[in-house]
């Protein structure tokens, strides 16, 4: 089969990109894939033009277990950095005399500690409408939650966002008021790897803005997302 | 946002970035990316799958090729969704190529699939240009054409397995399916209105 003649390609590749492509005709166009641009470049064209079909729905939140079964299929040591203990830096430092050794030592080891246990929560609130909203990330050893405003909000004068950590069982915990656009940094009581622990989801609702802390939530439920952990 | 992104889907620069860090093997950014994207990759394999289970465990097959293969997204050639979609649903038509299923292929309509512009924030309908320029088109298919197509992409049915849901003869369906792709690719490159 002739692949240079420009109609045939487009044929082909759209074709191959609906499905109807098959047997060795569609074997015979996928070996040549790689090797050609003008095949690539066709393909792509009508992966761009028959995705929007699919990308279309409405999305669906997989359960919990997915995330998991994930992360369990990916190796942890699959990554570039080397443990600290491989490195050369501590034992210079280590060689270097007295107080300055310590502390060259202990910044690499904070900066190794981070590197090796890069746990993170992350969780992407949407609106009812499936709508990514917010994005909330946290480090397991730290004391701040960022949330990131994705579309900005109106509440209207004398109401305020406030984020909820969803446990899965027992009540909702208040976590912090969330300005309507841009970036906020929530600085939580304890440890976040302990706050978060066994909760499922994270939700924000519209609640009136008192000046102090609501107890629990009152008012509409705006956002809602589960809440992942990176490892 | 630069003006260029009106026509893409939601955070694509964001999912783009991602996956570059992905390829440099940061989990945290494979977290966020999971987070953003897993809700409509799950909607795509339920819709092809029409199977919780069997959709979870293509789900899971696709997001660990994400992970592996996202040192080979190329930017320049395709939007980070395209990409993500079209490794999800080719893990998807795998598992019903494996099925072989001669089960029965409920009727469905591409549009269904489309949800109403109305109840969503301007911005977001505004970033889902594509989705408008493929309903206007989609639109202009004679409903036989529509249907042919929709079985195809999101059933895997080959020519004569359309022609045998549809009960019209092969060369039928086949020159269906051909003017409803040329029909989408004249319209979509002049960029909707339908007919």
């Amino acid at each position: 089969m002739k692949y240079e003649r420009p109609e045939l390609i487009d044929r082909l590749a759209s074709e191959f990109v609906l499905g109807t492509l098959r047997g060795a005709a569609r074997r015979r166009f996928e070996r040549l894939v790689p090797a050609t641009p003008a095949l690539q470049e066709a393909v792509a064209e009508w992966e761009e033009r028959l995705m929007p079909i699919a990308l279309a729905l409405p999305p669906v939140t997989p359960p919990p277990a997915v995330w998991r079964r994930i992360v369990a299929q990916i190796p942890v040591l699959d990554r570039p950095h080397s443990p600290w203990w491989d490195r050369i830096n501590v034992w210079r430092g280590l060689a270097i005399t007295s107080v300055g050794a310590l502390s060259f030592l202990f910044v690499v080891h904070e900066e190794a500690h981070d590197q090796m246990f890069p746990q993170t929560y992350v969780a992407v609130l949407n609106a009812p409408a499936g709508t990514p909203s917010m994005l909330v990330t946290a480090k397991q050893v730290g004391h701040t939650l960022t949330v990131k405003v994705l579309a900005p909000i109106d509440v209207g004068g004398g109401r305020m966002l406030a984020l909820w950590a969803m446990p899965n069982s027992g009540r909702p915990m208040y976590l912090g008021a969330i300005e309507p656009a841009g970036v906020s940094m929530l600085h939580v009581g304890s440890e976040t790897g302990r706050i978060l622990r066994g909760v499922s989801s994270l939700a924000v609702t519209v609640e009136p803005d008192r000046g102090q802390p609501p107890q629990a939530p009152s008012g509409p439920e705006v956002y809602r997302g589960p809440l992942l952990e990176s490892t | 946002m630069p003006a260029d992104s009106a026509s893409k889907f939601p955070h694509s620069e964001r999912v783009a970035w991602l996956l570059g860090q992905i390829a440099l093997g940061s989990r945290e950014a494979f977290t966020e990316l999971y987070a953003l994207t897993g809700g409509l990759l799950f909607a795509i394999a339920l819709r092809i799958l029409r199977d919780r289970h069997a959709a979870e465990e293509a789900l899971q097959e696709g997001f660990v090729k994400v992970w592996r293969q996202a040192s080979s997204y190329v930017a320049a050639r395709s939007k980070p969704l395209t990409w993500m979609a079209t490794v999800v649903r080719n893990c998807c038509l795998d598992e019903l190529r494996r099925r072989n299923s001669a089960a029965e292929v409920p009727a469905y309509d591409a549009l269904e699939a489309i949800p109403d512009e109305s109840p969503t924030p301007v911005e977001h309908a505004a970033a889902n240009a594509d989705v408008r320029v493929l309903r206007e088109c989609l639109e202009g298919l004679e409903p036989v054409q529509q249907q042919a197509l929709t079985l195809a992409f999101f059933q895997g049915l080959s020519h004569s397995e359309v022609a045998q849901h549809l009960a019209q003869p092969l060369g039928t369906v086949k020159s269906h399916i051909r003017r409803a792709l040329m029909w989408l690719q004249r319209c979509m490159q002049r960029g909707g209105h339908g007919r």
